[in-house]
């Protein structure tokens, strides 16, 4: 294990990262910036196969230059918070905040975990799909929406491929256009939302100039694709990989249902705030959303939170809120109070788009007591549906249990029962043992145990029950 | 090792990965057959793609790991979110293989 100290460490290289980071080193505080991507941008700025950084991210990490990076590093364990027992002014510093990052690549002497040493960290984690689950989910050629988008940009062949779109929010389209680019016959593109409210969000839109624009573009390139509101997918069907998908809309008196023979369904309700290392660090988390003030600090000294973890709003207000963050952990207060003012104007747009696609009642009945929740565990709805709440239902049923650590089903639990997410444990993410060896917030792995009447000589990790 | 200002640090690499034109090809190992990709193509692309019919007419390889009830499952969130892509890449255990990218004489081990 090696170990990187810095002033500010900045975790998550999207947009309200690389914002962080710039506006933190340019304000002359030493900056480290870790990403688990091997390369910065984040999802939204993502580059296609073979291609260098989008300009928006070159531009930004040109701000930032002054800082380092470690990209395709992935934090997976913090300690928690020291409890506070001095306040007041005579309070001493807090201690630095320390964090545990495994590297990609395959270095079992151990110098792939890396322990940071930070004042002040930012989270900038993003966010994660919503994934509802419906029968036929599972089934290979079911992925998500921005799922799909990345997959082809790491060169995923689409090319002829018949894909439906569904789900839910304006990604739906973006998506569509870049599929239509890459090939691919998109045979539809399926939204929750009513048309009305969706309309009314687009006209409102004239207070947004470039958003309108980037809208009005994509529904030209749309033009001569089949676009359907108030309809959704409620079952999948293939023997080994997708088939078909059967829709259903919500028409004024009836319900009509549809089937479309398919290759590839892209299908996601929205985002989610990531919140998991958040969570784990002890911010306060609320409604989904990590709990921060118009500093973008967190309930937790010296850890600060930008962009979609702390609710979605999309890329200008995550951009607007890395300044502030990124300013704030430097100590310029008064800096990133000026740089708050954006903050208030984006996030207005952002409460206008939640209204616009909220997710009607009706998905919260698309599974079966036999669809597939937690994918990891394979536990069925009907296992889950009975509990009291997410942390039952992880005791119970392993629901939330396997290597996702509860990021797919969470989500989709906070919908369809209103369960808030649990708060995971270290590991994040599944390491190897050598990982957790070095790690004083985890037990000691037990290796020495041999007995070979007893199933379990391990502990459990996420990953390990087969 | 400490990281100068402005540097930007490679995670350990696997083996040595000079920089190279987007069109050259590289061949990897998958469940003892080789599978020949653009360089930069993310493992789990290149797994996906041998289901292509332009590729491989009937070869249904979109899922390429099995749940624990034994499902065929496939990628499902693309970054590195869901795990339903992970496989066995030289020899470390669950890797998600859509946050990888295929590289000259990467052994992958799917459970397919």
């Amino acid at each position: 294990m090696r170990e990187e100290r810095t002033e500010v460490l900045v975790i998550g290289a999207g947009p309200a990262g690389l914002a962080a980071a710039a506006a933190a080193s340019e304000q002359g505080a030493d900056v480290l910036l870790v990403d688990e991507n091997p390369f910065a941008g984040g999802q939204i700025w993502r580059p296609a196969r073979g291609a260098g950084p989008r300009a928006q991210t070159a531009s930004l990490l040109e701000r930032a230059a002054r800082s380092r990076r470690l990209p395709g590093a992935v934090v997976f364990d913090a300690d928690a918070p020291a409890p506070s027992v001095t306040t007041g002014a005579s309070a001493g510093a807090p201690p630095p905040r320390r964090l545990r990052a495994l590297a990609s690549g395959n270095d079992a002497s151990g110098d792939d975990v890396i322990e940071l040493v930070a004042g002040r960290v930012v989270l900038a984690l993003g966010a994660t799909e919503r994934f509802l689950p419906f029968p036929g989910w599972t089934l290979p050629g079911v992925l998500g929406v921005g799922g799909l988008q990345a997959m082809v940009k790491g060169g995923m062949e689409v090319r002829e491929r018949r894909v439906a779109i569904a789900g839910s929010g304006p990604l739906l389209l973006a998506v569509a256009a870049s599929l239509l680019d890459a090939g691919a016959h998109v045979v539809g593109v399926f939204e929750q939302a009513p048309r009305g409210p969706v309309l009314r969000f687009g006209a409102g839109l004239v207070r947004h100039p470039r958003k309108l624009g980037q809208a009005l573009g994509l529904l030209a390139r749309l033009r001569r694709v089949r676009r359907v509101h108030s309809s959704w997918p409620v079952r999948a069907e293939g023997d080994g990989a997708l088939e078909r998908v059967i829709v259903r809309r919500a028409a004024k008196r009836a319900v009509r249902e549809e089937t479309i023979e398919i290759d590839l369904l892209a299908c996601a309700f929205g985002l989610a705030p990531a919140t998991g290392l958040a969570s784990m660090l002890g911010c306060e988390v609320r409604g989904g959303r990590v709990v921060v003030d118009e500093l973008q600090r967190t309930t937790v000294p010296n850890v600060l939170c930008a962009g979609e973890s702390t609710g979605i709003g999309g890329v200008d207000l995550a951009l607007a809120e890395g300044e502030v963050a990124g300013c704030a952990a430097a100590g310029r207060l008064d800096t990133a109070r000026a740089a708050s003012r954006r903050v208030r104007s984006e996030r207005r747009f952002a409460e206008t788009l939640e209204r616009a696609f909220a997710l009607r009642e009706e998905l919260r009945e698309l599974p079966r007591d036999d669809t597939v929740v937690c994918r990891c565990e394979d536990t069925s709805w009907g296992a889950i549906r009975t509990r009291r709440d997410a942390r039952q239902a992880k005791l119970e049923t392993r629901c939330g249990m396997g290597p996702c650590q509860g990021r797919v089903c969470g989500p989709a639990l906070e919908v369809l029962c209103g369960w808030e997410r649990e708060r995971p444990r270290p590991p994040l993410i599944p390491v190897p043992f050598h990982a957790l060896g070095v790690s004083p917030s985890l037990p000691e792995p037990v290796v020495a145990r041999t007995d070979p009447t007893s199933p379990r000589t391990l502990p459990t990790l996420p990953g390990d029950h087969r | 090792m400490e990281l100068e200002t402005g540097e930007t640090m490679e995670p350990p690499p696997m083996r040595e990965r000079a920089p190279r034109p987007a069109s050259r090809l590289v061949t990897l190992r998958v469940d003892g057959q080789d599978l020949t990709v653009p360089a930069d193509t993310t493992v789990a692309a290149a797994l996906v793609n041998r289901s292509h019919p332009g590729r491989n007419p009937g070869f249904q390889r979109l899922g390429f790991r099995r749940s624990v009830r034994g499902e065929l499952r496939g990628p499902l969130c693309g970054m590195g979110i869901c795990f339903e892509c992970r496989a066995t890449i030289d020899g470390r255990p669950h890797v998600r293989t859509c946050m990888t990218t295929c590289c000259d004489g990467m052994v992958v081990l799917t459970d397919a």
